[in-house]
């Protein structure tokens, strides 16, 4: 049975690189790939500084302050990622894929050796992520010694895979005996309150707040940091994860061997668990099943089917064609639905109503600075992320192909759902971060002050998102082999070259159209502040976002016609 | 009416469909056979305009699929062998989302004919990974023929469907047909096409070999003496020289 999972592994791994080594006959491929080493060369293994000068390239010395903090912190982040594979949809596909399933499990294999294939799998993968953490943490102040790094986190690596996998099994195990998806959501998320509850409480009885005024400094916020994650519920809830990362931060060998064996010993009993149970590795759902009497009805095996949620908006059977791209987007996105809309504006002016009077200045800030942290991100990256556009809509070229819609309208169509999303992320994050954050510095930051540049934004942040999103679908067109299509995740240097190449050109096009506009409301802005004050700032926003919607009508126009020429027997 | 002239496709050096020329008129069911990559499934993606020819054009109903093609798309409904649906729509939101395209303006009783016709009335809250490979085929098609069109394309028709559901897609079929339908259907299955089809067309490596109506296939074979079935003219057609010339 080795032999031919062996057979099966090493032929699928040679026959993936031949065929990325195929790829690298079209030029934009070659490009990417040269990109990417180069990439790696200059940043991670280059010897001289990029002054040129021929002086021997220092890593950043590790910094014995970061130390301390280092193992909590990412204990913190490996507990994290742990719970949001319980929490996020990815825990719920299916471990093997589909050809597995069909060829794998009808075969006579036992459970343990289709386990220990699909550990052998992941493994490629997973020394391949560790290799490029391993290579950026190794220039920075991460790791103390990059040989103890790697092996430590390579275990971490494999701690989170075989989490993935336990989670699997036991999500499924619960299910076999009745319990519901919603059930399983929400046990979770009830731990998750309890655990964060009682740490309050616990940091609130026992331990020395930090200064009660402003965002804390460094100096105070480490400290309380450490000793929150350093007692009470957070050290018992932490242990195990801290255990995990403290091979990875080692600087000496005997610390490392030290080290070492709890790491490894947890890693024993997630296999050993995992090797002990009986639940069978197949698909979590059916693939296919019999009438549906309601949604989320059982099947006959016990599990629950994907649950049918209700659409954004009710879709008129006549209108403008690329609304119902947009309808479709929105739902396959998420469902966005006008009553969740509200239901989380609700909840979000209830928390933070509590947040503000109910915790101190602390947390006011903290929580103000996360957010204003999240709308720099929806801004900057929200674009590559959020992607149902053409780029997730490119499987079903044949089928928009058919449609009798102008390119425009299609490109439109796609477009309009992410872009609805992130500007209302965006807006809903820097709401966040005005209401909460303090007066800092010279700005005034008054309430009036905070409500114009809060409507300000609101008039820029949706138009800035189209024209990312649609810079994005450009790319699609342009050159689709620099984009990532589909749902399918790419691999590989030169699938990082082509991300790369991705960032830097979105970034380049968003500033290109966003100078026009720019220059356009600064020059409102200077000329109308002494007389009008704050309130010059929506005329300005509002000649900004219009220049900005100008542009990305013609940029849809242009990109229309580039859908209607495009040859989908090449790259569909 | 379809109506097809002189298209050619070429996939780099490779010429798929090379100068073909025909048309279906109104009530005809023209069966489109050939082995392989005889460039059936090219030729129907042209005429459906998901890819362009390299060269000649296709007209819908007198609108040409390159220069007219939204008017063109308008009136013909193409249902292709694999059914690619919209993962988290259901099928009554797959239904909604094509009368939107198309602007169905009485939606609600056409897809409730639609759903009846083709069995689909128990799913219409299923979403595609519910449904069985028949039923997604079903699905597709109740989307093709939402709009009423009056050239309709089937790209292996029958695959994923069961016995009722076959006798049901080609009371479809010649339904539509007899209503005045110019239909198109590719399939493997010969004796779907021989029953259905009022003339047929054979491609082989991308060229039209045969196209008339079975008889007339049939006397164009003296050596065949007119009795033949279409399986057996299809593969004394298509037989390549050299492996009979092995086989004997």
């Amino acid at each position: 049975m080795i032999r031919a999972f062996l057979f099966l592994l090493v032929c699928s791994l040679r026959n993936r690189v031949s065929i990325r080594l195929k790829r690298l006959r079209r030029p934009q491929y070659l490009i990417s790939l040269l990109v990417g080493l180069a990439y790696i060369y200059f940043v991670f293994l280059h010897p001289f500084h990029w002054n040129g000068s021929r002086e021997p390239h220092t890593n950043l010395a590790p910094d014995p302050n970061f130390f301390p903090i280092a193992e909590p912190a990412f204990a913190l982040l490996l507990f994290g990622a742990v719970v949001s594979q319980w929490l996020l949809p990815g825990a719920r596909r299916a471990l093997f894929s589909e050809a597995e399933i069909q060829m794998l499990f009808p075969a006579p294999i036992p459970r343990q050796a289709l386990l220990h294939y699909h550990m052998a799998k992941a493994q490629p993968g997973i020394l391949f992520g560790t290799c490029i953490t391993t290579l950026v943490a190794a220039t920075g102040t991460l790791a103390p010694h990059a040989g103890y790094f790697f092996v430590g986190l390579w275990i971490v690596y494999t701690f989170l895979y075989l989490c993935r996998v336990a989670i699997f099994v036991a999500r499924k195990a619960l299910r076999t005996l009745g319990l519901a998806e919603w059930k399983l959501q929400a046990g979770m998320l009830g731990f998750l309150f309890f655990a964060a509850a009682s740490t309050v409480v616990w940091s609130r009885w026992f331990l020395p707040e930090p200064g009660q005024t402003g965002v804390p400094a460094p100096a105070e916020a480490i400290p309380w940091f450490l000793r929150i994650t350093g007692s009470g519920p957070a050290q018992f809830l932490l242990l195990p994860f801290q255990w995990m990362v403290r091979p990875a931060l080692a600087s000496a060998p005997a610390q490392f061997a030290l080290r070492l064996l709890p790491a490894i010993g947890i890693l024993a009993s997630v296999y050993g668990c995992l090797r002990l149970s009986r639940v069978q590795l197949g698909e979590m759902f059916p693939s296919a099943a019999p009438a549906k009497p309601h949604s989320g009805a059982k099947t006959a095996s016990g599990e629950i089917r994907r649950v049918h949620r209700r659409p954004p908006f009710r879709l008129a059977a006549e209108g403008a064609p690329s609304t119902a791209i947009y309808w479709k987007n929105l739902i396959l996105a998420g469902r966005f639905s006008l009553r969740r809309i509200i239901v989380f504006i609700a909840g979000l002016f209830v928390m933070l109503a509590a947040v503000k009077t109910l915790l101190d200045g602390n947390a006011s800030a903290i929580v103000g600075s996360v957010a204003a942290a999240l709308a720099g991100f929806f801004i900057l990256l929200g674009p590559i992320v959020f992607r149902e556009d053409l780029r997730t809509d490119w499987k079903n070229l044949d089928i928009l192909k058919t449609y009798p819609i102008h390119g425009r309208g299609i490109v439109l169509g796609e477009a309009l759902a992410p872009s609805a999303i992130l500007g209302f992320l965006e807006c809903a994050s820097l709401f966040i971060a005005l209401w909460l954050l303090p007066a800092a510095g010279s700005i005034p930051w008054g309430f009036g002050d905070r409500i114009f540049i809060g409507l300000a934004a609101a008039l820029l942040l949706p138009p800035i998102s189209l024209v990312g999103i649609l810079v994005q679908n450009a790319t699609v067109l342009i050159l689709p082999g620099w984009v990532h299509l589909g749902r399918e995740h790419q691999q590989g240097v030169e699938a990082m070259g082509q991300r790369l190449i991705s960032s830097i050109a979105t970034a380049l096009c968003l500033l290109l159209f966003a100078l026009p506009a720019m220059l356009l409301s600064a020059a409102l802005f200077f000329a109308g502040y002494r007389a009008m004050g704050m309130p010059i700032l929506i005329p300005a926003a509002t000649a900004a976002s219009l220049t900005l919607l100008l542009e990305a009508s013609a940029f849809i126009l242009w990109l229309g016609r580039l859908f209607d020429r495009y040859d989908a027997a090449y790259e569909g | 009416m379809i109506e097809v002239d002189g298209l050619a496709r070429s996939y780099h050096s490779i010429e798929a469909v090379k100068d073909l020329s025909f048309r279906v008129e109104p009530g005809e069911v023209l069966g489109l056979v050939g082995p392989n990559g005889a460039g059936k499934t090219t030729t129907l993606r042209c005429i459906v305009g998901i890819i362009p020819p390299t060269r000649g054009d296709v007209r819908i109903d007198g609108q040409s699929i390159l220069k007219n093609p939204i008017a063109a798309k308008r009136n013909i409904g193409f249902m292709p062998d694999e059914p690619r649906l919209f993962e988290h729509l259901t099928v009554l939101e797959h239904l909604q989302f094509t009368a939107r395209v198309y602007g169905v303006a009485d939606f609600e009783r056409k897809a409730q004919d639609l759903l009846v016709e083709l069995e689909l009335t128990g799913q219409t809250d299923s979403l595609p990974g519910e449904l069985s490979r028949g039923m997604k085929q079903k699905l597709v098609i109740a989307c093709g023929l939402l709009h009423s069109p009056e050239n309709l394309v089937f790209d292996e028709p029958l695959t994923g469907l069961d016995p009722l559901g076959i006798r049901r897609m080609k009371q479809t079929i010649l339904g539509r047909a007899r209503a005045g339908a110019a239909v198109i259907v590719s399939s493997h299955l010969l004796h779907l096409v021989e029953e259905i089809c009022g003339r047929i067309m054979i491609l082989k490596e991308g060229r039209k070999i045969f196209h008339g109506s079975l008889e007339e296939i049939s006397r164009s074979l003296p050596e065949l003496r007119g009795s033949a079935d279409l399986e057996e003219i299809f593969l004394r057609v298509t037989r390549n020289p050299d492996s009979e010339g092995q086989g004997k």
